[in-house]
């Protein structure tokens, strides 16, 4: 034995895993990340308490303070002003206050929809990668799964959410359910598509060879080191269900008034800006539009970071030619 | 080689290849697969659908009437039988609300959507492409090089924006800037202002005022259109320019690029080698943009007050027309299925790779 | 025919006024009809001087001072069309890879025309077609015509590397900077090559710069050899001379390996031959 490969040692294991992501997580904080990091922090607090603080934040200007439902009788449609931030709409809701407390409904749905879809579609998309091309049946399998996902995929989305509104009624839990579907194919084919890489791994060999023949086992080696590229979308779909959400209660087949959802306020809102009243719609629309934003750019620095930690560890596949 | 010959033979070579055969076989069946689920979809729907037709009175021999009528006594088997049967012969089942088969209202209002639709994917192919090519390839040195970097923050700065911006608030915006305050456009409201619609001839409004030659008619309608097809492609033609710029920075490292520029190629053949290796990914957003806009580009629509064909499909499952909403939701799949499929047909045409 | 001098290439540091370099001071030169071998570890930056003399350094990577004089002229410091002029006509690179360097979306034949008509306006599809079939034979290939129709994906390893150096050969160039032209390829079909480009070098007084890992190779075709090591040449000797005796200890350990390599070749063949 003269030769010696230089097989690549990753994390196996799910301990081993979690600690090579929190190192991931906790490495080199750049400038901007810190700003996208704390953006979240926020986006999370206000989904946490937001509702509770409104009436004592949209009060500092005036010493009265707004409930997200409350009504200020004589005073809509006001533009904004010390005692209304960002104004009233037409029923007479302080949309400062509604605005800090959008977020519990649209984050709540946007992080169950997502959770749910990454907990069905990924470990399908493992299956789906690691069974096809071993035995005939298998392979059957893996393509009946991959053509079922592609059968949702081809289903416009908007107009799958608004169906099964109508169909089973409206709620914040179909709207969950409606982008839980959705979602599932993205995760099932991003799972997939790694699993296939990482199962021609060397050291997926070496721990068949050392008898690792036990399916479950091997689960526990490849699979952690196949959703890298699934985490990462993580932060992306949720920003894409959040703004999803709110198209949906634009349209009427969402989460409805008076609860506080940043899409229904901007269909309040929505004939006021013709004629000149821009506050009601503006204000959700920026909060809207930030949210997003913020998950957008968390989404990019994790795939940043999962870049770097996958050179570094030698998880990508292993391009063994030397400079 | 005759030139029939000539022609023909690319396509020839395309359609003998196994995976369009594949694509083209699964095709049918797919078709059939969206059937089954609109058609399972529609009973779903809790209560009965009797009830709700014929409103609250009814006596019990109407319900028996219509349910005889509407075949719900037969199996399940028997009932999808019937609806294919009558799909097959074009019959969409008839809407409650406006009245007309659904297959008429679909005639009146599927031709202007596609047409708003295909407008603004062009529109955006137009600005975006070019765009993207300048970004994802930027000039190292030089006067120019100075231009592409700037020009390169912008574009990351849209790509973000865009992807975030909720089409339907930026709809407004635009409307609260260009309308409301300065007045430059035409009141939001229809494809036309009032009474300057021209025969319609096709259906498709720009083309009937262009063959009808009606003046007034292509004016009121671009004007109308501006705000609109702005906000399209404002939203859903940042995914294209950045895919775009992606996948033309990743070309221009590749190594047969470099490989091209070692030989001593002309920039110009260069830069025809980076962009159609680059185009592939390019179709795919391409198409599932275009074939999420039918059905997709409903709030766009809804603010504007255009009466399209996703509007109709809202309103019919708000409204619980459920004939309606169920051959809304076949089409707008089946149309999507066919995009897919061209884009593939496209990927196959471009990379020989694929026609294994 | 081709001169380098202190040739030095590097990255820019933090400060913005040094840089680290990745090749320093590199002096080389071949005459016509001379062939000399680079040599070195991986790493040392041999290939890094053949992308310097194509005009192929990517950023960050910057010439800091020094020349590749080709004829006279600094091919460093020449604008890009100047360039381009040169590269493929008069000199031609022979990067390294294999089929990964032509576009895999184009037939075979057509990238190799591609090499002759933008060089030569001139040229007919026809003329251009029939050369280009014409190389391919030359590199060995068999049934040209049909190959020429072939897609990368469609041809052998061994096949795409020579349609890369039939591609380098198109317009007969008067110089060739070939970069481990024959690493992964079938050793009789290596054999081929380098004995087409030896005769090329007798022939047509061609000048070659052969970047290799292999000493054997410098050994049967170079006249002189330069050994890399961390972006320095370290010695610059006649290949007798050399494979006589190194005076750097470097190129001592490059001879130790491969003579090691060799012993061990023909201790298994030894040992198959008992069996």
């Amino acid at each position: 034995m003269t030769t010696t490969t230089d097989v690549a040692t990753p994390p196996t294991g799910p301990a081993a895993f979690f600690a090579a992501l929190l190192r991931m997580l906790f490495r080199k904080p750049g400038r901007g990340t810190a700003f996208v990091w704390s953006g979240v922090g926020l986006i999370l607090i206000l989904t946490a308490i937001g509702p509770e603080i409104g009436p004592a934040l949209s009060g500092v200007g005036c010493g009265c303070g707004w409930g997200s439902e409350e009504i200020d009788r004589g005073h809509a449609l006001e533009g904004p002003s010390a005692s209304h931030f960002f104004g009233t709409d037409r029923t007479g809701f302080d949309i400062f206050s509604r605005v800090l407390s959008s977020p519990r409904i649209n984050l709540v749905i946007a992080l169950v929809a997502t959770a749910l879809s990454v907990v069905i579609g990924l470990p399908l998309g493992l299956l789906a990668g690691y069974v096809g091309g071993r035995t005939r049946a298998a392979t059957a399998l893996s393509e009946v799964i991959m053509r079922c996902m592609d059968v949702l995929q081809s289903f416009p989305l908007f107009v799958f959410a608004i169906v099964l509104v109508a169909v089973i009624g409206q709620s914040a839990e179909i709207v969950i359910i409606a982008l839980t579907i959705v979602n599932l194919p993205v995760f099932a084919r991003l799972a997939r598509a790694e699993m296939l890489t990482v199962r021609e791994q060397p050291y997926a060999d070496a721990a068949r060879i050392l008898g690792h023949g036990n399916f479950r086992l091997i689960f526990r080696h490849l699979a952690p080191n196949s959703i890298a590229s699934s985490v990462a979308t993580v932060p992306m779909v949720i920003g894409f269900v959040i703004l999803f959400t709110a198209s949906l209660s634009f349209v009427g087949a969402g989460v409805k008034p008076p609860q506080a959802e940043l899409g229904g306020m901007i269909r309040v809102g929505a004939n006021n800006m013709v004629t000149g009243e821009w506050w009601p719609s503006v204000f959700p629309g920026i909060a809207l539009g930030l949210f997003v934003l913020i998950f957008a750019f968390a989404a990019q620095d994790i795939a940043v970071r999962m870049r770097s930690v996958k050179r570094a560890e030698g998880l990508m596949s292993a391009d063994t030619t030397s400079a | 080689m005759n030139p029939a010959a000539s022609i023909l033979k690319p396509f020839v070579a395309l359609f003998s290849s196994p995976f369009i055969q594949r694509r083209l076989l699964f095709f049918i069946p797919q078709l059939f697969i969206i059937t089954i689920i609109t058609f399972i979809l529609l009973k779903l729907v809790p209560g009965d659908i009797v009830d709700v037709l014929l409103g609250g009175l009814s006596t019990e021999v109407q319900r028996e009437g219509l349910r005889e009528d509407l075949g719900l006594n037969d199996s399940v088997f028997s009932q999808y039988f019937t609806y294919i049967e009558g799909l097959v012969q074009g019959d969409l089942g008839r809407s409650f609300f406006t009245g007309q088969t659904v297959a008429e209202d679909f005639k009146d209002r599927l031709p202007a959507t596609l047409e708003l639709i295909t407008i603004a994917l062009g529109v955006s192919l137009l600005i975006m492409i070019p765009l993207g090519i300048r970004a994802g390839s930027p000039k190292q040195t030089g006067w120019a090089a100075k231009f592409d970097k700037g020009l390169s923050k912008v574009v990351t700065f849209y790509g973000l924006l865009a992807g975030s911006l909720a089409d339907f608030w930026l709809a407004l915006i635009l409307i609260f800037i260009f309308y409301a305050t300065a007045n430059i456009v035409p009141e939001p409201g229809g494809y036309f202002a009032l009474g300057n619609e021209p025969n319609a001839t096709t259906g498709f409004h720009l083309l009937d005022s262009i063959i009808n030659g009606d003046g007034a008619a292509l004016k009121s309608y671009l004007g109308h259109m501006l705000l609109p097809v702005a906000t399209l492609v404002f939203v859903y033609g940042g995914p294209i320019l950045k895919m775009t710029i992606t996948s033309m920075a990743e070309i221009q490292n590749s190594a047969y690029v470099e490989n091209a520029r070692g030989m001593g190629f002309k920039t110009g053949t260069i830069r025809r080698i980076q962009f159609r290796n680059s185009l592939p990914p390019i179709i795919t957003i391409i198409g599932v943009i275009y074939g999420f806009l039918l059905g997709g580009a409903v709030l766009v629509e809804r603010i504007f007050s255009l009466n399209g064909f996703g509007n109709y499909g809202v309103e019919s499952v708000l409204q619980n027309d459920f004939l309606a909403a169920q051959s809304f939701m076949l089409v707008a799949a089946i149309w999507v299925m066919l995009v897919y499929l061209v884009v593939d047909i496209l990927h196959a045409a471009l990379d020989p790779r694929i026609r294994l | 025919m081709l001169e380098i001098k202190n040739l030095t290439v590097g990255v820019p540091d933090d400060s913005g006024i040094g840089f680290e370099a990745m090749l320093d001071d590199i002096s080389l030169s071949v005459d016509a009809g001379q062939s000399v071998g680079v040599v070195g570890e991986a790493g040392s930056g041999k290939s890094l001087l053949v992308h310097a003399i194509g005009g192929l350094l990517r950023a960050p990577v910057v010439p800091f001072g020094g020349e590749v004089l080709f004829e006279g002229r600094d091919m460093i410091s020449m604008s890009a069309d100047d360039r381009r002029l040169i590269l493929g006509e008069e000199l031609s690179l022979v990067l390294p890879g294999g089929r990964v360097r032509l576009n895999p979306l184009e037939k075979v034949g057509r990238q190799i025309m591609r090499v002759q008509r933008d060089h030569h306006d001139e040229l007919s599809k026809v003329e251009a077609h029939q050369r280009a079939v014409q190389l391919l034979d030359r590199v060995g290939i068999p049934d040209p015509e049909l190959r020429a129709e072939a897609y990368p994906h469609e041809l052998s390893g061994g096949m795409a590397q020579r349609t890369v150096v039939a591609m380098a050969l198109a317009n007969s160039p008067r110089f060739l900077v070939a970069d481990e032209p024959t690493t992964g390829i079938d050793v009789t079909i290596q054999r081929q090559i380098l004995e087409d480009f030896a005769s090329l070098i007798r022939e047509d007084n061609v000048g070659l710069l052969i970047v290799t890992r292999d000493l054997g190779i410098v050994a049967h075709f170079c006249d002189r050899v330069a050994v890399v090591s961390e972006g320095r040449i370290v010695e610059n000797a006649e290949v007798r001379e050399f494979f006589k005796e190194q005076k750097h200890p470097v190129s001592r350990e490059l001879m130790r390996a491969t003579v090691l390599e060799r012993e061990k070749a023909a201790e298994w063949s030894a040992a198959a031959a008992s069996d």
